[in-house]
């Protein structure tokens, strides 16, 4: 049939269109469509034509089809593919590869699941093969435990072995492939019995293989009392071996039993019978084939395969393995699972297999389905791409014989396609595109000539920067490029208020110089134009005829961002008009000429600029010399005010230290002055007394013994013990009885009383010496003598009290004269609390005073200035604590490393957290106007922090607590040698906390005089 | 043409489609194996499967007094302190952190803020205050007289909630074990909505804060938890946890081979052997904070004589029996304090197997037991968590004890009913146990030993032991919160104990769990409870 029309297609006179010869139905009307193909076909294609449908090989011939304009140019086998043979191939491919694929995914998924099921099933019959082989397991432990339950084996245990071996041959036909052994307490074998008899030669041949249970580790843990069970290699093959203990019923070991069975063929068969038909099962000793369910064509039970290396790895976490093995010549998969000891040793393993031949029965139907299919599809496609392709290249190689001959430079060159679908729209685009080709070139050429006019124009004038010298080049060249008769260049007149242009420059024709006004107007339109004739223009042409200008003009504005710096104006004086490449010219000059004067100008600011800043400058530098003498003046002024202020709030503390002075001291004063005055009343009342004593006119002994009296208790009246009224009259009436019947005896009893005890002393030895005569001058002159000497202690007492405040004050108040020193903190501290004693004691505050003085030593320091800083502190803690209030106020003293601490601490409202910050501020104060200065603490602060040290402050309501740290060397002071001396130096004892700008000072000084020494840690060479 | 196409065309795809229809119900069934399979192991992969011998009997917290029900609550409620896993030391649950005043009877816990109970209730103070109080305030609307816990929690006073998240505890005095008492079970903070909303019904709809919120419960059968996707802390690694029951210790085991259940709790002695032979499977144990032990009844004769208590010690053959019945799975005790818990002394006296001394002590003590009427021997007739096998170590006893002249009779009772029995004091000896549940020494020695526990309705020192000084060594030790001070009160407890006898102890079973061996993430807790939040299989996630 294929022959038939090939030849038949051969004499027609298109060759190309040889029909396809299958599938049958649609090549038929393939050929049909393709007999209706183009007329006119070049004589190349169908002399082509001919030599390949000559060829007969017609699929080959679809594939070498060549492009006809190549053909005549290329050898045969480096011919390029044309069009439709590539458009065949695509077709062909872009059907074959989808079904390919599919076939091939569908092969692969049913082989896949095919293949997983096989798996799956073999997995799922290991697992079933795994437990029932563990059931025979659980049914060896059954039958162990049996025995160990067994009354009359126990009973026979008791008694002797012979007993032993009877009732075990008895149990073990129970049991015929098992080995029962019974052993008894320390493991020995008493009976070993296997199907009946217990004949050693019987069973030890039937069970060569089996040590005896003596030698088997679950003996060992039976006696132990476990109920063992254990898989273990024995001879060729694995054997469960369970074992039991066998106790009294009061749990006394009386021995084991042991019942042992291979894992062999009969197990293989029982667990085969289980799973199922198809499948077989090995077992392994190790990695030995030791049983299995194959059999050899004869009949023969085989061993099985050798195991696979992939079982051997894999771990029981994993899916087991699954691996495709022939056994006897016949193909099987098998997955394999371990066997494990109860340690979890690897003893052996189990293999379930699994027929393979279902699957390969269902793969070879499944390829032979799938290449069939494939087969019929390709040979379909092949045909159907043929026709196709034949139908779409037809006209295409018309349009490319066509563009062949444009690309020759033959720009007449009609195309010959008139089909009414794409290909004929690209034919006539051709065609259009073709024409505009043919314009374009011309437009191309005049344009590349602009181009290099403008790129030397603005080589010209981008290199000048000087403004005039800038707009003369332009109208230079501007007259030359544009082949005008005369140019003027027009600036904006910068300040002026109106826009205003100036004509800047000119070339050719004077007549430019009259063009302002007209400037004015083309700035107005705002964009370059040109006119043929100035006159015809109704703007411009009384504008122009006035300057003298005429016929053709160009005009631009020179645009720069938003606003029109010039304008340029071109004219050539009525003769030829000027093109639209001139006006672009024309524009494009403007643009440069534009940026061009911008640059001009930026350049001249800039210069302007730079001269004007030296001055500016310099007149800066001088304001801020005036500027910084300013301030120092004002920093002088404030030294000397804060130094004022100082003085002043020491003056104030002098005021509260005097009034309090003052008090202290008017107490003692007052006594003295009370004394005094009293003195002499009694200085009158003891010389009447002496002459009252004289005129009774005592015998000289008496008299002797009176005044040795008074010379030995005259020192007792100055330490008189007061009595209460009532125990002076007591005492009276006591006296009263022994001066009984003496005269004046009441009156002298009530005198002597006031003496109190003391008078009593002496009264007896007065009643004595009175030798009956009255006893009251006696006595009157003791008591006045008594008031004296009492006088006297008083004013003593006074007069210390003062001296004492006297002395504190002095001590005190070296307020600036005083040098660095030595200070006892502690003695500063007593002077300070006696000189505010009086605000301690009065006012009813009731303040408590409590000391916690530890053991500090002599520091380095200012005296006075310490004295104010505790003399602020305290007076702050009494101020707190306020009026009427019971406070107590602390102070407390330590040692700390390098330094001293002084706490004073009250327990009064405190201070509000957000006050506390601000206490040590100059000029601080909470309290009300003219009651503080506010420069107590800070002074304090001052002082401290001359010293070196620093001050503290916590407050919570109920205890407020400053603390002075002070350091025992003092601010300049060389640090006492110690050890560790530098990690003590760490702690703070700046001014400020953190910064600790004397600690670290400190060290480094210590560390210079350490290296000084020769001793941190350089040994001496 | 046509004509003779058409059958050629025909007959080919006669052809395709006889090929396709023989292959057909074979792609079919690989399909559906295939896709079984995956299914299965996907459906297998989100689930955790526990197979239990008993189905819990109550799941509200405070009414769940047995080990199955008080592990599903575990999974489900969470409490202010929780133990931390493997260990019996309270760590931060829903309590953030928590300070004790310092005279011990006044604690203060901070909440953990955001978390809701699976309901969507927020939790907060007023929760712990409305989980305690309904279990300790006798009118409180939610209370029942069935709260078996009430008596862990007599010392509370007051419970206050300070804040939203503050709650504070008023104990009446200081009392040691306290905080470890908060993290067992009947502490669960519970849902006052679902409460309120359940009344009594609450046990069959448990509402927590826990890792798996409650499903469903099919008594008898299975009780399903999902996971809880908005737990506080990592949430759970599978998202259901399925708690099945399956009464036979076969059943059990086969479940757990043919991979129908993933874990087998509490498994039977006889099966370990077996699990070690399956390479899928695993043994996971734990020692667990138990005591088995043999009570003898002091407060009857002839037990109120220690020299006939100590006697009975060393007539039994405690270490075969221990061997023998717990196969290498637990320990011999020596005190009622488990080895695993803090201040147990090992060094205490024992009474080694010596019937000659028994027989001794027996002369001494002038008892003949000839003369004596059968002493009874209580047992549970199940086995359980303390004794695997009850009837067999009761003959054991009973052999022992006749081969020194004792009579012994064995009476088996159901669990229910031998704690009634128990309670009720009919027994001469007991075979019983305990498990520690906050791991605190006290909650040995105070609950089995002590005389405040020998009376009312449900003792729990079933040998009705009392003795002064223990007692008020016992109760000093409770109100000491430093921990060396009442080890050393309770060593010198532990040694008047071992010398007095008013048991015979047994043994410290360990906990022993069976699984898949791809499962991962089991903590058994020596509650002998399980922690199962972070268990799943190993390769899902």
């Amino acid at each position: 049939m294929s022959e038939r029309e090939g030849e038949s297609s051969g004499e027609v006179p298109a060759p190309l269109m040889v029909s396809t010869p299958v599938p049958v139905p649609v090549a038929g009307r393939s050929s049909g469509s393709g007999a209706s193909g183009p007329r006119g076909s070049g004589p190349r294609e169908s002399s082509q034509g001919k030599s390949l449908a000559r060829s007969g090989l017609y699929l080959l011939s679809t594939m070498l089809r060549f492009n006809p304009p190549d053909n005549r140019r290329l050898p045969l086998f480096r011919r390029r593919r044309g069009l439709r043979w590539r458009l065949s191939v695509f077709l062909i491919v872009a059907t074959l590869v989808p079904v390919v694929v599919v076939a091939a995914v569908a092969a692969t998924l049913v082989f896949s699941s095919v293949e997983q099921g096989i798996e799956f099933e073999a997995q799922r019959g290991l697992q079933v093969a795994r437990a029932l082989l563990l059931g025979e397991v659980h049914e060896r432990a059954k039958a162990a435990a049996a025995l160990g339950n067994e009354g009359a084996l126990l009973s026979a245990l008791a008694r002797t072995p012979r007993e032993v071996r009877l009732r075990l041959a008895e149990l073990s036909e129970r049991q015929p492939s098992a080995l029962l052994e019974v052993t008894d307490a320390v493991g020995r074998v008493l009976a070993r019995c296997a199907g009946g008899t217990c004949n050693d030669a019987i069973v030890s041949e039937r069970f060569a293989a089996f040590d005896p249970a003596d030698r088997s580790p679950v003996v060992r843990r039976a006696l132990e009392f476990e109920r063992t069970i254990s898989i273990e290699p024995a001879g060729n093959w694995l054997v469960v071996r369970a074992a039991f203990p066998l106790v009294d019923p009061a749990l006394r070991l009386l021995g084991t039993a042991v019942v042992s069975a291979a894992i062999d063929g009969p197990v293989a068969d029982r667990v085969k019978a289980e799973l199922g038909a198809a499948r077989e099962v090995i077992f392994y000793r190790g990695t030995e084939p030791s049983a299995s369910t194959f059999t050899a064509p004869t009949g023969a039970r085989l061993l099985g395969p050798p195991l696979p290396a992939a079982a051997a790895l894999a771990t029981s976490k994993t899916q087991a393995p699954v691996v495709a093995l022939e056994v006897a010549n016949h193909a099987y998969s098998i997955a394999f699972g371990p066997i494990q000891d109860p340690a979890g040793r690897r003893v052996g393993y189990l293999g379930v297999a699994l027929d393979r031949e279902t699957l390969a029965a269902a793969r070879r139907r499944v390829t032979a389905t799938l290449l069939l299919g494939a087969l019929s599809v390709l040979l379909i496609a092949i045909a159907l791409a043929d026709v196709l392709a034949r139908r779409l290249t037809r006209p295409l190689q018309n349009l490319h014989a066509g563009a062949m001959s444009i690309a020759l430079g033959n720009l007449d060159t009609k195309i010959a396609v008139d089909s009414a679908d794409e290909l004929g729209d690209v034919a006539e685009a051709f065609r259009v595109m073709i024409q505009s080709l043919k314009e374009n070139q011309e437009g191309l050429a005049a344009r590349v000539r602009e181009l290099v006019t403008v790129h030397q124009i603005g080589r010209t004038i981008s290199s000048v920067v000087d403004l005039d010298q800038l707009l003369r080049a332009v109208v230079t060249e501007a007259l030359t490029v544009l082949r005008a008769k005369t140019v003027a260049l027009a600036l904006t007149n910068e300040g002026a208020k109106a826009r205003k242009f100036n004509i800047r420059a000119v070339a050719g024709e004077p007549v430019g110089r009259r063009l302002a006004d007209m400037a004015e107007r083309v700035a107005e339109r705002g964009r370059a134009f040109r006119t043929a004739s100035v006159e015809g223009d109704a703007d411009f042409a009384s504008l122009a005829a006035s300057a003298g200008l005429r016929g053709p003009l160009l005009a631009a504005p020179l645009a720069l961002k938003d606003r029109t710096v010039g304008v340029l104006l071109v004219g050539r004086l009525g003769e030829e008009a000027f093109s639209d490449s001139d006006l672009r010219l024309l524009v494009t000059l403007a643009d440069q000429t534009a940026a061009a004067i911008e640059n001009a100008r930026l350049y001249t600011e800039v210069r302007a600029f730079s001269e004007n800043l030296e001055i500016k400058v310099r007149a800066r530098t001088a304001e801020l010399e005036r500027a910084k003498a300013e301030t120092e003046r004002a920093l002088g002024d404030l030294r000397m005010a804060q130094t004022q202020l100082a003085h002043s709030e020491r003056m104030a503390g002098l005021g509260q230290l005097v009034a309090g002075i003052a008090h202290e001291v008017n107490s003692p004063a007052a006594a003295v002055q009370g004394s005094v005055d009293a003195l002499e009343e009694t200085v009158r009342r003891l010389e009447a007394g002496g002459r009252d004593l004289f005129a009774l006119g005592l015998s000289p002994g008496a008299i002797e013994r009176y005044f040795a009296l008074i010379q030995r208790i005259l020192p007792s009246f100055s330490d008189r013990v007061m009595l209460s009224p009532v125990e002076t009259r007591q005492l009276g009436r006591r006296l009263r009885g022994v001066f009984a019947g003496l005269p004046g005896a009441d009156a002298a009893a009530g005198v002597l009383a006031e003496l109190g005890p003391v008078g009593e002393s002496i009264a007896d030895e007065l009643k004595e010496l009175a030798e009956g005569k009255s006893l009251l001058p006696l006595c009157g002159y003791l008591r006045e003598l008594a008031f004296l000497v009492r006088a006297s202690v008083t004013i003593r007492t006074a007069i210390q009290s003062i001296r004492r405040i006297v002395g504190a004050l002095k001590r005190y108040s070296r307020l600036d004269e005083a040098p660095l020193e030595q200070v006892d903190v502690h003695a500063g501290i007593e002077d300070t609390l006696l000189i505010l004693s009086h605000q301690l004691k009065s006012s009813e505050n009731g303040i408590n005073l409590r000391r916690s003085y530890g053991n500090i030593p002599r520091i380095s320091a200012y005296v006075g200035e310490l004295n104010q800083v505790w003399t602020n502190l305290i007076h702050n803690a009494i101020q707190a604590l306020g009026v009427g209030a019971n406070g107590e106020i602390l102070i407390e003293t330590g040692l700390e490393p390098g330094a001293i601490r002084v706490a004073i601490q009250d327990d009064g409202p405190g201070i509000p957290p957000e006050v506390l910050p601000r206490i040590f501020d100059p000029f601080f104060t909470t309290k009300g106007k003219g009651e503080g200065t506010g420069l107590g603490l800070s002074i304090a602060s001052q002082i401290v922090e001359k010293h070196g040290g620093k001050i503290t402050v916590e407050s919570r309501p109920g205890r407020t607590r400053f603390e002075v740290w002070l350091p025992i060397a003092g601010r300049d002071g060389v640090p006492t040698a110690r050890a560790g001396h530098e990690t003590h130096g760490k702690i703070s004892l700046g001014g400020t906390p953190g910064q600790g700008s004397a600690t670290d000072r400190t060290s480094d000084r210590s560390r210079v005089a350490a290296d000084g020494g020769n001793t941190t840690g350089k040994r001496p060479v | 043409m046509t004509r003779v196409v058409a059958p050629t065309r025909a007959r080919r795809g006669g052809d395709r489609a006889r090929a396709m229809t023989r292959l057909a119900p074979l792609l079919a069934t690989l399909l559906m194996a295939c896709t079984a399979r995956s299914a299965g192991s996907s459906r297998a992969k989100d689930r955790v499967v526990v197979a239990r011998a008993s189905d819990a009997t109550n799941l509200d917290p405070a009414r769940a007094s047995d080990l199955e029900s008080l592990e599903v609550a575990e999974q489900v409620f969470g409490r202010l302190v929780r133990f931390a896993a493997g260990r019996l030391e309270p760590e931060p649950d829903l309590a953030t952190s928590w300070s004790v005043a310092a005279d011990g009877t006044v604690w203060t816990f901070d909440l953990r803020a955001g978390v809701t109970f699976h309901d969507g209730t927020p939790f907060d103070a007023d929760a712990v205050v409305f989980s305690f109080e309904r279990q300790i305030v006798a009118d409180h609307p939610a209370h029942e007289p069935d709260f078996v816990w009430a008596r862990a929690y007599r010392n509370i006073r007051r419970v206050v909630a300070l804040s939203k998240l503050r709650v504070q505890f008023q104990i009446d005095r200081p009392y040691a074990p306290f905080l470890a008492n908060l993290a067992i079970g009947p502490a669960a903070i519970v849902s006052p909505t679902a409460v309120r909303r359940w009344g009594t019904k609450f046990g069959r709809h448990p509402v927590g804060t826990g890792p798996y919120r409650f499903l469903e419960w099919i008594p008898g059968d299975r009780i399903t938890l999902e996971r809880n996707e908005q737990y506080w802390d990592q949430r759970a690694r599978t998202r259901y946890l399925v708690m099945l029951q399956l009464r036979d210790g076969r059943q059990r085991m086969q479940a757990l081979e043919s991979g129908n259940a993933d874990i087998v709790e509490q498994l039977d002695p006889d099966d370990v052997p077996l699990v070690r032979l399956d390479p899928d499977l695993r043994i996971v144990s734990a020692p667990a904070s138990l005591v088995a032990y043999i009570a003898l009844n002091t407060r009857r004769k002839p037990f109120d004589d220690p020299r006939i208590r100590r006697a009975v010690a060393h007539a039994i053959r405690r270490d075969a029996i221990v061997r023998f019945v717990y196969q290498g799975l637990a320990t011999t005790a020596v005190g009622p304090l488990p080895p695993n818990v803090w201040g147990a002394r090992q060094d205490l006296v024992s009474f080694n197997y010596d019937p000659e001394r028994a027989r001794a002590l027996f002369a001494e003590a002038g008892f003949s037991g000839a003369a004596s009427r059968p002493l009874k021997l209580y047992i549970p007739s199940v086995p359980g968590q303390y004794v695997p096998a009850p009837e067999r170590v009761a003959t054991v006893i009973r052999s022992c004890l006749e081969e020194v002249g004792f009579p012994v009779e064995i009476v088996a009772r159901e669990p229910a009913e031998l704690q009634r029995a128990l309670w009720a004091g009919e027994h001469d000896l007991a075979l019983t146990g305990w498990f520690g549940t906050n791991g605190d020494p006290d909650d040995f020695l105070y609950n089995l030993l002590d005389s405040d526990n020998a009376t009312g309705a449900h003792p729990t020192n079933i040998s009705f032991y009392s003795n002064k000084w223990v007692h008020e060594t016992i109760v000093a030790a409770q109100r000491t919160t430093e921990r060396s001070e009442r080890e050393r009160l309770y060593a010198q407890v532990q040694s008047v104990i071992a010398g007095e006898a008013p048991w015979v102890p047994l043994a410290h079973p360990m906990v022993i769990f069976a699984t898949r061996a791809d499962i991962v993430g089991l903590a058994v807790q020596p509650s002998a409870m399980a922690l199962y939040r972070g268990v799943g299989h190993l390769d899902h996630e």
